[in-house]
């Protein structure tokens, strides 16, 4: 059930209703919304709700005994919780990786052997959710969450704005605001339904748009685009994964909001970074601070030395790159991000240890570092999109050698491209006074401008909605 | 001091105001797009759902069109050069012919060979122009023939594939007639041709709702593959119709045979049609299904995605090589 469609409208409005008449009953309220979650997920494939539901269970057994625990059976305790969702996690990701692998390394030494050749399915949205499971047992064990009652945790993990594709929502983050009803006088709803209609103009409008006329046919056949057509494919994923996944965010924090919960950004304007640190800080920041708290703080950080925090810093990217899927692509893109943060933290490191100032902040250096970041950036979807080094490297060469004209490059796709890249400098005090303003508006006018916006994004997209892209992870 | 957010706070709503814009919206909304709802609703597949859905946004288009509610989609359509019409397929649908009549097509009206038909050898001052077409199955087994085809600088490949078409239904996607406008206008030497991975569905013949794998349906089905046929080789071309592979659901593959039989027999009475088999390409040395297979390196690779349908880039790399095989061994096309 994709947002963007009939389905979902009707599912949504029937949950928005029922959420709040059953607000003042706390128990038939996460009963209902359990089940509307498990029916979300259902929706996609019913086999998946029984994965989920084991996830549920034995995420919430591992918490309940890590917190009834103590000593070293408390680590040991953890250390399973974590062995276990990353071993759910890694089969349905990487058993195909795996067992291939496997198999060619035998056979290249002249052994054979009769592996079990399943047809794993990836359950959409299994990353997501374990990675939340995780945010939940690991929080016990660090004393910074107290278990709460199954129906809760089944709630929290199974909350359908979030689930499939994020943003990754801590225990610590949700839990809390299950404890008391939401209040029903008090709702956020202008920023809601921005974020619900440009998330959707977003993925309508131009994501699909772009995927379709310049993306997927660059990506897929790299050899009959010239150098500038490549360039524009390459932009226009830039801006199509972005307009994509945010997209999917923004309608998921705006459903929520309606619901009455917060939840945590997970965009904030990426292609403006000026430094890859910078970029990370404004992409996909949920499994930024995941990847920061659950693995880069454990592994140590930056409290060792210079080296083993460089270390740090590329086992973590790297290991972000290989969350993404079983891929040497990945694992590259990941390596590229990971290099980049390093070699960041090496000049800064090295320009303090000389006692030098920080470069001046010009305009100038502004839109080099910017253009620099983005370029590095998109070089990274080059190999996120490709899905193989050698594809990757057919779009990288057809770049370079590929000189000729460029049909393909229309003026809808170069607008498309400008409006993806150019609304992330609109300054947050126009979004801000646009909402206001629009909070302001009675509830039946704010409707009617609602309907002409939603009209306008179908109308103006493409027929028939393509799946978010990060559903595949 | 400087957060827009303290400067102009939004104003907070009661839950009521909320789901009372939210209806108002979405009633609003479907009105004002109430024909493309209509056309969605129909292209549903047949069956309760698509009845309900149906009976549901007839009247509201009516509505809508009563109360002018309509007039800006329609206006939006015709800025971006869209059809504005009731229906709005992708191109003009041909009706549906009579099942009777269908089936004296596919048995007596068969096309006559083209005489002056010729395989020339291209060259690259006159490549091999070749037009892909298709479903889903041709998403990513189209640009591998075109990568396939690449190196031999003597092929000039196009894909054009629909997701969710076929030829079951012609109010969704109307191959035949779609075919029709563009042969003219890509003048293919060669048609790539892959349907039925959503063909497996009822049809609708003079409103009568005809179940699928029926022997009716078998017929109705026959008829449309012949005029599929007989379109796409209509302006000479060679036509290569890639018949279908194993299926992971053993009932799919039997229905995915009656299929292929289909595509065998119609392929056999017209002499510009050539069928590529596809089957034993996907199957394990007893014939079974198998999502992984050696590759021609030797190494195991996954070669169907997860729903046992469609190929993974390693199964259309596989296909591919065994579709250009047969292009080269016909035109000596590199």
């Amino acid at each position: 059930m994709l947002f963007p469609t009939v389905d979902f409208a009707i599912f949504f409005v029937v949950v928005l209703t029922a959420n709040w008449f059953l607000m003042p009953h706390q128990k038939a309220w996460r009963i209902v919304m359990l089940a509307a979650s498990f029916f979300f997920y259902g929706s996609w494939d019913y086999r998946f709700t029984a994965l989920l539901a084991g996830s549920i269970l034995i995420n919430q057994a591992f918490a309940v005994t890590i917190h009834r625990s103590a000593g070293r059976r408390r680590h040991r305790l953890v250390s399973g919780a974590v062995a276990a969702n990353l071993g759910i996690l890694g089969f349905f990701k990487y058993y195909g990786f795996m067992v291939t692998s496997v198999a060619n390394t035998l056979e290249a030494i002249g052994l054979q052997a009769s592996l079990p050749l399943l047809q794993v399915v990836l359950p959409v949205g299994i990353s997501f959710f374990t990675f939340q499971a995780l945010s939940y047992v690991i929080d016990v064990y660090r004393g910074r969450v107290e278990p709460v009652p199954l129906l809760d945790f089944g709630v929290y993990l199974s909350f359908f704005p979030q689930l499939v594709a994020g943003p990754i929502v801590r225990a610590g983050e949700f839990l809390p605001q299950l404890k008391e009803p939401r209040d029903p006088r008090r709702l956020d709803t202008s920023r809601a339904f921005y974020l619900i209609v440009v998330g959707l103009a977003k993925k309508v409008v131009i994501a699909d748009f772009l995927a379709t006329q310049i993306v997927d046919l660059v990506f897929t056949t790299p050899g009959q685009f010239s150098s500038l057509e490549v360039l524009i494919g390459i932009y226009g994923y830039a801006v199509q994964i972005y307009c994509d996944f945010s997209a999917y965010s923004d309608i998921a924090i705006g459903a929520a909001l309606l619901l009455g919960f917060s939840f945590p950004d997970n965009f904030n304007a990426p292609y403006t970074a000026r430094s890859i640190g910078d970029f990370w800080r404004r992409w996909h920041m949920t499994l930024s601070r995941w990847l920061r708290d659950y693995l880069y703080i454990p592994l140590g950080g930056s409290r060792g030395s210079r080296v083993a925090t460089y270390r740090n810093l590329m086992l973590t990217m790297l290991l972000g790159g290989l969350w993404h899927g079983a891929a040497w692509s990945f694992v590259l893109w990941g390596g590229l991000h990971g290099g980049w943060l390093a070699y960041e933290r090496w000049r800064d490191e090295r320009r303090q240890a000389r006692g030098l100032p920080e470069p001046p902040d010009t305009i100038g250096r502004r839109i080099l570092n910017r253009l620099v970041v983005f370029h590095l950036v998109c070089l990274g979807w080059v190999l996120f999109r490709a899905g193989s080094l050698t594809v990757a490297w057919d779009v990288l060469t057809r770049l370079i050698t590929g000189w000729g004209p460029a049909p393909a490059v229309t003026p809808a796709i170069v607008v498309a491209i400008v409006v993806g890249i150019g609304s992330q400098y609109v300054s947050r005090g126009v979004v801000v006074s646009v909402q206001s303003a629009f909070s302001r508006l009675a509830p039946a006018l704010q409707g009617v401008i609602l309907a002409f916006a939603l009209a306008a994004i179908d109308g103006l997209g493409q027929e028939g909605v393509a799946a978010f892209i990060y559903f595949q992870f | 001091m400087n957060d827009p957010t303290r400067r102009q706070p939004r104003r907070r709503s009661p839950a009521g105001h909320a789901l009372l814009a939210v209806i108002i919206a979405l009633g609003l909304g479907s009105l004002l797009n109430a024909r493309a709802l209509e056309r969605t609703a129909g292209n549903l597949p047949y069956g309760t759902t698509r009845s309900v859905a149906v009976a549901v946004t007839g009247p509201l288009r009516a509505i809508s069109s009563f109360l002018l509610l309509d007039r800006p989609r329609q206006a939006l359509d015709t800025l971006l050069g869209r059809s504005t019409s009731d229906t709005q397929p992708p191109v003009a649908a041909s009706p549906d012919p009579d099942p009777d009549e269908s089936v004296s097509t596919s048995t007596t009206t068969t096309t006559e060979p083209v005489e002056d038909f010729r395989l020339r050898t291209p060259t690259a001052a006159d490549p091999l122009n070749v037009w892909i077409i298709g479903d889903s199955l041709m998403e990513l087994l189209g640009p591998s023939i075109v990568n396939e085809s690449d190196g031999s600088g003597v092929v000039d490949a196009e894909v054009d594939f629909r997701f969710v078409s076929g030829l079951t239904r012609r109010d969704f996607f109307d191959w035949p007639a779609y075919a029709k406008e563009q042969l003219p206008l890509v003048q293919p030497d060669v048609v790539i041709a892959m349907f039925g991975g959503n063909d497996g569905q009822d049809a609708n013949v003079d409103g009568v709702i005809v179940e699928r794998w029926t022997p009716e349906w078998i017929e109705f089905y026959r008829s449309r593959v012949a005029d599929a046929m007989d379109t796409f080789i209509s302006e000479g071309s060679q036509l290569y119709w890639i018949a279908l592979p194993i299926m992971a659901n053993d009932l799919f593959s039997e229905h995915v045979q009656l299929m292929n039989d289909v595509y065998r027999e119609e392929a056999s009475k017209r002499s510009a049609v050539s069928v590529i088999e596809s089957w034993d390409l996907f199957a394990d040395e007893s014939g079974n299904y198998s999502a992984y297979l050696t590759n021609e390196d030797g190494n195991l690779e996954l070669m169907r995605y997860g729903d046992g349908v469609h190929f993974t880039w390693a199964g259309a790399r596989r296909l591919a090589a065994a579709i250009f095989g047969q292009i080269h061994d016909d035109w000596s096309a590199g």
